[in-house]
């Protein structure tokens, strides 16, 4: 199965706001979970979530972007000194920070992309405002590469050109075309089989947050 | 006259955008290591200032309050303490730095001007939270260097913000 027959599948199983819900009661549980393996089991998580809805995920510009935020961190000692490297001190404090935080945005970001689907409807204004700034985001992180640092603002210009009014939500209710069905009947056929899915991976999560706190415990206790 | 709901739903999608922006800049701020954990560079503060002159004053409200649920969501400090300094910060330097630029006109005051004026009003807002929620009277030993380096990262970033509104084909789109 191709990754847009995948992404179609996935469109025909969730709902949008369905789907954002899942990624909010996510978010906690992996922004909290103290123990960076089980947050990394999380991140997995998101990433195998990610692949199965048809979402692509770079890991070349990935794995740069999480080495760059970890040696940025190195720069910065702080804890016990692993090495010494032409006098550069290694530490395992800013080390642990630093894949924390490569983790963490990497997860964020995955996480963002695999739960915001283009036709996320969030109620109240300032629902739908937020809804359309999660799908701009997730346009404008897609195209991250094109700043490049001999020319920032004519990346960032670029590519708030090409992202502009290429995010259809209305703004307004009564901005449905004629003949569309209201959001509440394209809920109601969608499947059961979507629900009980989102539902273990929520569950998925916060056990794996559980466990992270427990041997966040255990490993501080000793 | 229109309703100021319909006014922001006009501008609906230069908010969103700006807003998601902002995300994107805030990702990248976190990056970046930090003496103290409420310390921030402003980036996210670009599109807040970009706002100043493209947007009403309700659709700027509701870019400042995309600014500052989206950083706190990005930085995974929505539920702690550091979200009511970002409140702070990020309220004193929007509104100081509108009031600013629409008070002189933007003929006298440049985004270097509001850029400096916000950095130090969101850092003196993040002093006084900090003196009274953790460190007490030992932040007045945090304020100098604090306020020091809020005027180096405000006049970058104003700088910053006047090279991209000259240089930005979008910005300029939006400005007529």
């Amino acid at each position: 199965m191709t990754a847009a027959e995948r992404k179609s599948s996935a469109l025909k199983l969730f709902g949008g706001v369905e789907l954002f819900l899942t990624g909010l009661l996510m978010l906690p549980a992996f922004l909290f979970n103290p123990s960076l393996p089980f947050r990394l089991a999380q991140l997995s998580l998101f990433i195998i979530f990610s692949v199965t809805t048809g979402r692509k995920i770079r890991f070349l510009p990935s794995l740069s972007i999480g080495a760059s935020i970890v040696f940025f961190n190195l720069l910065v000692p702080y804890g016990r000194v692993l090495f010494i490297i032409v006098g550069w001190r290694l530490t395992e404090g800013a080390l642990l920070t630093g894949i924390e935080k490569a983790v963490t945005i990497q997860g964020l970001i995955i996480l963002s992309r695999a739960t915001v689907q283009s036709d996320l409807r969030l109620p109240f204004a300032f629902g739908r405002l937020l809804g359309k700034t999660f799908l701009y985001f997730e346009k404008i992180t897609e195209r991250r590469s094109q700043i490049r640092r001999d020319d920032i603002i004519g990346g960032i210009d670029r590519i708030l050109l090409e992202t502009a009014a290429s995010v259809d939500i209305p703004m307004g209710t009564n901005d449905r075309k004629a003949g569309q069905p209201a959001e509440s009947t394209i809920t109601r056929q969608r499947s059961v089989v979507g629900w009980i899915i989102l539902f273990v991976l929520v569950v998925a999560c916060w056990v794996l947050f559980g466990f992270g706190t427990l041997y966040d415990m255990l490993t501080h206790s000793v | 006259m229109p309703q100021p709901s319909e006014r922001v739903k006009n501008y609906g999608d230069i908010v969103a955008q700006l807003g998601a922006l902002c995300l994107f800049l805030s990702t990248i701020e976190y990056l970046i290591p930090k003496p103290l954990p409420f310390m921030r560079l402003g980036l996210a503060n670009l599109p807040i200032m970009l706002g100043i002159d493209l947007l009403p004053f309700p659709a700027y409200c509701a870019l400042v309050a995309l600014k500052i649920v989206g950083q706190n969501l990005i930085s995974g400090s929505l539920f702690s303490y550091i979200f009511l300094f970002s409140v702070a910060g990020t309220l004193t330097s929007a509104f100081a730095m509108l009031v600013l630029r629409r008070g002189l006109g933007s003929e006298r005051v440049s985004f270097v001007g509001i850029g400096t004026v916000g950095a130090l009003v969101s850092n003196a807002a993040q002093v006084a939270m900090a003196r009274v929620f953790i460190f007490g009277s030992a932040a007045d030993l945090i304020a100098p260097p604090f306020l020091a380096a809020g005027t180096i990262t405000g006049i970058a970033l104003g700088w910053f913000c006047a090279a991209f509104t000259a240089k930005s084909v979008w910005y300029k789109e939006r400005l007529r």
